[in-house]
Order: C-alpha cells, then structure tokens, then sequence
C-alpha cells in the first residue's frame, strides 16, 4: 500500500497552513491509500469530490480567504451515512439500488463546511448490527495491528481506516457499543456522545433511541476538535436541540483540575479477560480511581438494551423481512426475524426499565465525575471465530463483546473509548463514561491520561500497515 | 408477574417450547420463516426470552406503560 500516514489532524493542518504540503497532496495521498487499502476498510472512495474539494481549500489559502479549522484534513465515513450523490448501503445488499442521497448527512455537512475531505465510505457490519465487521456482502476489515484478527464492529472500516493509517479522522455510529469496540480492538480514541448531542440526520437508522453518531481519531485533542465541529441544533432531527458547547477550549484546565474516578465491578468485571482488566489497572492507577463501584442493575440494563435492539430494528426492516429475508446478511437476518416474532410487551418493558436505571446511574455520578470500565470482554478475536469464552462458558463473540458497552448507552450516556499504550501488545481500550452532557469530562480524563503517556493511539507492526 | 397475555405466554415459553412458538407466531403474523433461517431463529428468539426474563423480573409489570420522554 501507499505510505500509512500517522499524522493527527491537527498536524495536517498545520503542514498545510505553514506550506509544507497542500490540501490536493493530501487528498491525493490519501485516495492512493484508499485505492491500496490492505485491511478492506474502504467500501467506495470519493476521487472527484475529494480533489474538487481539495482544490478549492489550496485557492482559498493561495488567496488568504478564512478556511475551516480542519481545512484539507482527509477524513471518510462509515457507509450508513448519506453523501450527496451516492446510494447509502448501511452494510447491506438489500439498499444498493435504493436512490442516491439528495444530500450530505449533517455530520458529514458540518466537518466538510470545517474544510475536513472526505474520501470515502467504510465498511461496518450489515445495517450496524454487530460487533465484528464481518460483512457477508463486503467482506471482514481486517484489525491493522493483526489482519487474521477482526476490527470490531459494526464501525470496523472506521476503526481499521484512523488505525491503520488511511485517514487521521472518521465517522462511525454506536448503537450498543459500535464506535467503542473497534476503537478499542484497533488502538485509537472513539467518542459516543450524549444521545441527542450530535445529529443524526442522514444516517441510516438502526434504533431510533440507542442511536448515536461519533468520530474515531487518533488524538484526543483531534477527537474533541472534530465533536466540537458536529455540535449544534439540527431541526432535522428531533433529539439534537442542545446549544454548541465547545469542549476543546476546556479540556486542559478540567484535565489539571481534580477529577473524582471510579472503577466499575460487578457485571463489568465478569468475564473480563485478564489482560483487559490489566490494561483497565493502569488507568485506574494512573487517574487515583475508587475500586469495585457498584452500577446497580447494569445486567439488567444490558438484557433490555439486548431485547430493544432487534425488537425496534424489525420494525424498520419489516417490509424487506417479510419479502426478502434471503437477501440479508444470515447473521443479522436470523437476529431480526426472532426480533418481529418477539412480542412489542417485551420492547415496552425494555423501555420502562430505562428511567429506573438511569435514576441508578445518576446516583453513581453523585460521587464521580467520571467512571472506568472495559470497552470490550478481551482483545480482538479471530476472523471467523464465533465464540469466545467468558466465565468459564463458550458464547458467542458477535452477541458478548459489547457487554459492557450495551448498558451505557442505553442510557445515551457519553463515552470516550481510550486506547490503553500497551506497546507489543494487541490493542485493549478502556471507556470513560462521564454524566449526560458531560463529554468534556470524558474528554479531559482521556487527555490527562494522554499526557502521561498512558492512552495513545496504537501504531501497527510495518508488516501489517 | 407479566399481565400482558402476549408477554406472559412468551416469558412462560422453554428452550423446548420456543421452535413451536416460532412458528405459530410467524405464521399469526404472516411472515414466512425461510429453512435455511429456522434453526437461527429459534436460536436468537430462545436467547431473547431468557434476556427478557432476566429484566422483566426487576419491573412493576402492574404499572400502565406511558410514553417515553426524551432524556439522556
């Protein structure tokens, strides 16, 4: 492949501002990579635009007209978010005749107007649903840092894509933990906002109320800078109301600050591989962090959020299941065809449940600022393995590795998932969760632990980039 | 104690029981469940009654179901 480029965005922008290289060298650069991609993260890749776009942002600097914060930043999507002009497949055979999209996502609109390029569209699992990235249609991503071995799902492209060294920034979307584990299984930082913080306009849907959009980078000063370029009310989707609330200009005074930090036990440490909760060790270590914080109910908030997912999603999906099961994805099919024969009582319960957990959860954050916990049950599992173990029993990897993603967002909390730096060793990320509306906690933790050198973007072998 | 008949019977269902009511349900719904997706299915389903049960139990399953509000 071209040369893996492990630049930060905002090192880009300033190679760009200072005139060591232009947004067009960039953008080729990136398309080169994109064309030689070796870990099957892209799905489509955007030529013209990119260098159209590009072209424009070298005039505008030529010039000395304003540009964006993030102007020539190559950056790529996960493919359930619409781009003008392109058919949104969200993983699947089913929509690859559906009509074009009339317009950009939001997300895709607002880091575009900030000069960032997009160059492409990734894989993810089909329709979001998974935790693997093994696309019957498209193929698996490969993990950059060991291509036998997945990149988590359902955003693996966008994992695999800032991880691997194609694009220092991404989009991916996490319904019950699709931004935190392949952030954590590739090595590089991932932000799930509060839900309703950042739109969701022009993604495909999954599950209209676990849904979430979010970016993957490889610093956490790029991760709040692209956060804060999404922020803002969209009338065009009914959860974003919420004012900007730049969290950038923050970040280091709060990170100097004191920070309260629990470690959570009970249904997050079960099943645990040890050198996941080894890897969670050294931050709680490093951040002074209280043991053993109890999250009253957290199982029981997994099982609904387990329940709510293929429940809602086979109402979204009810007329392609009634007229073409065999044209999905077997493992998605097989989970939504059991989600339309499951009773709505049981969706209703699953929604009756959140409140009472939630009160749970705000109870915690009385005492905390912030809490810790595994992003996922171990490192990234093979390509093609279908179980894993946990406690002693054999499950199955697709339906556990977001056990302890699953709970959290089922009550739209933010999180950032933080690479733990393990060098030589596979990748294990942590999640930060902060309070609703508090991504800058999450954010401001991850860059103390950055700062000590503790979280870092992982850089993978040669041999594998 | 689910008093939703519809919840109860699902909830009351075994891993024995589950292929029948797979099937029964499909058929009440007129959702034809393809071979090649059956064994699946059944699978899937058995695993959401075991997940349902094990939060439905922590619920006041008398209390009417309102509409939910948006709150993170």
């Amino acid at each position: 492949m071209s040369a893996a480029d492990f630049r930060s965005a905002l090192a880009v922008v300033g190679d760009i501002q200072r005139g060591k290289t232009t947004a067009r060298s960039e953008t080729e650069a990136a398309l080169a990579r994109a064309k030689s991609d070796p870990f099957n993260a892209y799905t489509a890749v955007f030529a013209e635009r990119a260098l159209v776009q590009a072209e424009a942002i070298d005039a505008d600097l030529a010039a000395d007209r304003p540009v964006g914060p993030l102007a020539g930043v190559p950056f790529a999507v996960k493919n359930l978010f619409d781009v003008e002009g392109v058919t949104t497949i969200a993983g699947s055979r089913i929509r690859r005749d559906a009509p074009p999209a009339a317009h950009d996502a939001t997300a895709v609109q607002r880091l575009t107007a900030a000069g960032a390029v997009l160059i492409g569209a990734l894989n993810m699992d089909e329709f979001a649903y998974g935790f693997v990235t093994e696309n019957a249609h498209d193929g698996p991503t490969r993990n950059p840092h060991d291509p036998t071995r997945i990149a988590g799902g359902s955003s693996g492209g966008s994992a695999a894509a800032v991880g691997g060294g194609l694009v220092p920034l991404a989009l991916g979307s996490d319904t019950n933990g699709s931004i935190r584990i392949p952030a954590s299984l590739c090595g590089v930082f991932g932000l799930k906002p509060t839900l309703g913080r950042l739109s969701r306009q022009g993604a495909f849907p999954f599950v209209e109320s676990l849904d979430h959009v979010g970016p993957f980078a490889r610093s956490v000063a790029d991760l709040a800078l692209a956060y804060d370029l999404m922020q803002g009310p969209d009338p065009l989707d009914p959860l974003c109301r919420r004012p900007v609330e730049p969290a950038a200009p923050r970040l280091q005074a709060i990170a100097d600050g004191p920070l309260r930090v629990g470690v959570l036990g009970g249904w997050f440490a079960q099943g645990a591989f040890p050198e996941v909760l080894e890897a969670l060790e050294i931050v709680a270590d490093a951040l002074q962090a209280r043991r053993g914080v109890e999250l009253p109910g957290a199982e029981l908030a997994r099982a609904a959020a387990f329940c709510l997912t293929p429940i809602e999603a086979a109402h979204l999906h009810w007329p392609d299941l009634k007229t073409r099961p065999l044209d999905y994805d077997p493992a998605v099919r097989d989970r939504l065809l059991a989600g339309a024969l499951t009773p709505d009582a049981v969706a209703e319960a699953a929604r009756r449940y959140r409140p009472v957990f939630r009160d749970a959860v705000r109870g915690v954050f009385e005492d905390f600022d912030v809490l810790l916990a595994p992003a996922s049950v171990c490192p990234a599992p093979g390509i093609g393995q279908t179980t894993m173990e946990m406690d002693g029993q054999q499950v199955s990897v697709r339906k556990n590795l977001g056990a302890y993603t699953q709970p959290i967002s089922y009550v739209g909390l933010p999180v950032v998932a933080a690479p733990v730096n393990r060098p030589g060793k596979p990748p294990i990320g942590v999640q930060i969760i902060a309070p609703a509306w508090r991504e800058d906690l999450a954010l401001a933790a991850a860059l103390r632990l950055e700062r000590a050198g503790l979280v870092a973007a992982h850089r993978p072998p040669e041999a594998h980039a | 104690m689910a008093t939703d008949p519809a919840l109860a019977a699902f909830l009351a269902l075994d891993d024995d029981t589950v292929a029948a009511y797979a099937d029964a349900r499909a058929e009440a719904l007129g959702l034809a469940l393809p071979p090649e997706t059956r064994a699946g299915v059944v699978e899937n389903l058995a695993l959401l009654r075991r997940q349902a049960a094990t939060f439905m139990a922590a619920l006041d399953d008398t209390a009417p179901p309102a509409p939910e509000v948006f709150e993170p």
